[in-house]
């Protein structure tokens, strides 16, 4: 077993580079500017310095290396310290001559100018008065190209600067330490400037509840209603059931989502049609409200999901109902809740529960389209703000994101499945 | 002698009737045989129908031109001007909804068409062929673990404007929809046509035909393609279903065709902000796209139960 995860984890490392590569290139093939929104007042040879500063003009190649460091390794490890609050970013040792070489006027002159009066000492940088001058008065010009700037960073101050700044609280007297609790680079957005791995914490708690609900409520419906099914199959609940599930599935969510906010919220006033962000749970009340406002997001991600489990559980549990050992059970006298509940149930959910694992990438991709309907802040909605907004380091990390999840619970089934079923011998 | 087996009665009816007048039972005629006892896959079959001549003949019986905009009709309801009711600018939904379902549809075929001919030939390249059998199989699993909605946005919004300039506003987005819906669609076909084509290699048949000599292409094309084609049929009809959906979740999301270019999606986008005003709006494109997926969905199914010679009573 052990070695079949081993081997099952290291098939996943090629997937996993060639997921990379793919959206690594689709964003890099596309004709956008990274250097287009900066102000119009940058005159092009400095633009093109930027560029260059940037990175923009490096071989495929090495743009793709740097992005899998960045993906690979700086950005889990944010991650980790960001949940744990532990801090094991290695202490910062800018060697000058990186700093200095990124250009000769202009934005260059600007940066070799700042990096040489910056002075790293462990975790703190000191900014003497004409850096500090340097950020106020081209505060504007620094923030946007290094937010710009990924890559750039990267050379710069180990992104260290972008991190501080984008904070707000650079207003620091003279002469004192500016405190930096990161000196790993970390990819800005475009569009708030702050590190796209705090977006995403921020956001997750929302999609989780939503698509942690709507799973769970799929799953604790379906899997009863596949097996009633199965065990009356023909009776008039199974061809009701089949037909509602056809339906389930068929119908779009979207479609569903309006249709229950007309209902629900214009028509009944049951629900709140948009889902409050800001509220908080700090007593029954407010969980009730929780609830509420819940309900219709949830149920209509469920629907989808509900459809499809009750249809794959109805199907196995059938095979299994005409095995050999189910009547082997019932000859020996076991009674017939045992026999379902107990001997063809519990062979029926090795397939479905695998296929609950398959689809949890799934949910979140669905929850995308409920997010945007309800209007609840998650990390779908966070990917169709950044996608109309333009602000492709969001998308890409989001897309990332959304394929580890794939890869991830690829893995899962599998093991899963070979685990729950002794048959399977994986060596 | 007498044969072993004589339960058919078509074989006796000729000899009653003087002569051999019945048409030979053929596959499709079996097949059809049994879809015909399926009742949602027929009832859906003419519903289906009717949506796709409401679509293709309704501007011949319905003149109202989808783009008109008459705004002292705004939000109007259902009237008998108005059938479906007009939108913020006074449009005619029952127009845009004729117009929209073109599109949808013609998405839905075209997006159906490319992901079934890509996942019929990668199948029957990675069954027939053992050498590039692994390669083939491993860039399915790689596509398969793409996530497709964020990709899809992604790519719709990326490469939206090269295409626009390429092949004008429509076209563009058509081309791009299509290709990147087909391109994202064709792996559970790949993997069911390799499968099929595992086992049908293995047939006397295919033998027989390597034995006389013919080559690969001959027998790919006449031998072992007719015998993959049934479930890749079924999958034909998820995969349309699944494609209209996806067009229309695009619109939904608002990345989809252009604001004055009606899709089904784009009409539910659009109506979306007027629910409590007019929801007319929502509720005909809506229902468009749910009656025409649920129906293309009960014709797979039946068409699987009709396609599956072991189901076959």
């Amino acid at each position: 077993m052990g070695q079949y995860l081993v081997r099952r984890l290291l098939i996943s490392i090629p997937t996993l580079l060639v997921i990379s590569l793919v959206v690594f290139a689709i964003l890099e093939l596309s004709p956008a500017d990274p250097v287009g929104n900066l102000p119009l007042t940058i005159p092009p040879e400095v633009r093109e310095q930027i560029r260059e500063a940037m990175g923009v003009n490096d071989p495929f190649l090495v743009k793709f290396a740097k992005w899998l460091r960045q993906f690979m390794v700086n950005e889990p490890l944010n991650i980790f310290e960001e949940i744990t609050g532990l801090n094991f970013a290695p202490p910062l040792s800018l060697a000058q001559e990186d700093l200095i070489s990124t250009g000769e006027e202009g934005y260059g002159e600007l940066a070799s100018s700042l990096s040489a009066d910056i002075q790293s000492t462990g975790r703190s940088v000191i900014l003497d008065g004409q850096a500090q001058e340097l950020f106020r008065s081209d505060r504007q010009f620094f923030l946007e190209d290094s937010s710009n700037s990924p890559l750039f960073l990267n050379e710069f101050a180990n992104g260290t600067v972008g991190r501080e700044l984008s904070n707000d609280n650079i207003d620091v007297p003279e002469g004192e330490l500016l405190p930096l609790h990161k000196s790993r680079l970390r990819y800005l957005s475009w569009q708030t400037r702050s590190p796209i791995i705090d977006l995403v914490i921020e956001r997750t708690p929302q999609t989780l509840w939503v698509v942690g609900l709507s799973y769970l409520a799929a799953i604790f419906v379906a899997v009863p209603i596949g097996v009633i099914q199965a065990y009356r199959q023909y009776s008039n609940f199974d061809r009701f059931s089949t037909v509602f599930a056809t339906v389930g599935f068929s119908v779009p969510t979207f479609f569903i989502g309006l249709l229950f906010i007309y209902f629900f919220s214009v028509q009944l006033g049951w629900f709140p049609s948009i889902y409050d962000t800001t509220h908080v749970v700090t007593d029954l009340d407010s969980f009730l409200f929780q609830m509420r406002q819940s309900i219709m997001p949830v149920t209509v991600l469920a629907l989808f999901y509900m459809a499809l489990l009750s249809r794959h559980t109805r199907s196995s549990m059938l095979e299994n109902l005409k095995l050999d050992y189910v009547r082997t059970a019932r000859s020996k006298g076991i009674a017939e809740r045992r026999v379902v509940g107990h001997h063809a149930l519990r062979n029926s959910l090795i397939p479905v529960v695998t296929l609950i694992a398959l689809g949890i990438p799934g949910v979140f991709q669905g929850a995308i389209i409920t997010e945007q309907i309800f209007r609840v802040n998650g990390l779908g909605q966070l990917l169709i703000i950044a996608i109309q907004g333009g602000d492709l380091p969001t998308v890409q990390t989001l897309t990332f994101i959304f394929a580890v999840l794939n890869v991830f619970f690829n893995i899962v089934a599998d093991v899963l499945y070979a685990v729950l079923d002794p048959r399977i011998r994986y060596t | 002698m007498k044969p072993l087996f004589r339960t058919s009665r078509s074989l006796t009816r000729p000899e009653e009737s003087g002569e051999f007048s019945a048409s030979p039972r053929t596959l499709s005629g079996d097949a059809w045989r049994q879809f015909r006892k399926h009742k949602l896959a027929m009832g859906s079959m003419g519903v289906l129908l009717l949506v796709v001549l409401l679509v293709l003949a309704g501007p011949l019986v319905w003149h109202t031109d989808p783009e008109y905009i008459d705004i002292i009709a705004a939000y109007s309801g259902m009237t008998a001007e108005h059938p479906f009711g007009t939108d913020n600018l006074g449009r005619d939904t029952l127009a845009r909804t004729i117009w929209g379902g073109r599109v949808s549809l013609a998405i839905g075929l075209t997006a159906m068409v490319i992901a079934m001919s890509v996942g019929t030939v990668v199948g029957c390249v990675a069954g027939y062929f053992r050498r590039l059998d692994g390669l083939l199989m491993r860039i399915t699993d790689m596509f398969l673990s793409l996530p497709t909605l964020p990709l899809l946005l992604v790519i719709t919004l990326l490469f939206r404007e090269p295409l626009r300039k390429a092949f004008g506003p429509e076209v563009g987005i058509f081309v791009l929809i299509v290709v990147v819906i087909g391109m994202l669609g064709w792996m559970p076909t790949a993997r069911l046509v390799r499968g099929e084509v595992l086992t049908i290699k293995e047939r006397e048949f295919v033998s027989a035909a390597l034995s006389i000599g013919s080559d690969d292409r001959v027998i790919l094309r006449s031998h072992i393609l007719p015998n993959v084609l049934s479930p890749v049929i079924v999958a034909a009809s998820f995969s349309m279903a699944g494609a209209i959906i996806t067009e229309s979740a695009l619109s939904f999301l608002g990345l989809g065709f252009p604001p004055d270019f009606p899709t089904w999606g784009r009409l539910l986008f659009d109506g979306k902000d007027y629910l409590t005003l007019t929801p007319a709006l929502v509720f005909w494109p809506g229902l468009m796209i749910s009656l025409t997926v649920l129906c293309i969905n009960f014709i797979g199914d039946g068409l699987r139960d009709a396609l599956d010679p072991q189901l076959r009573k």
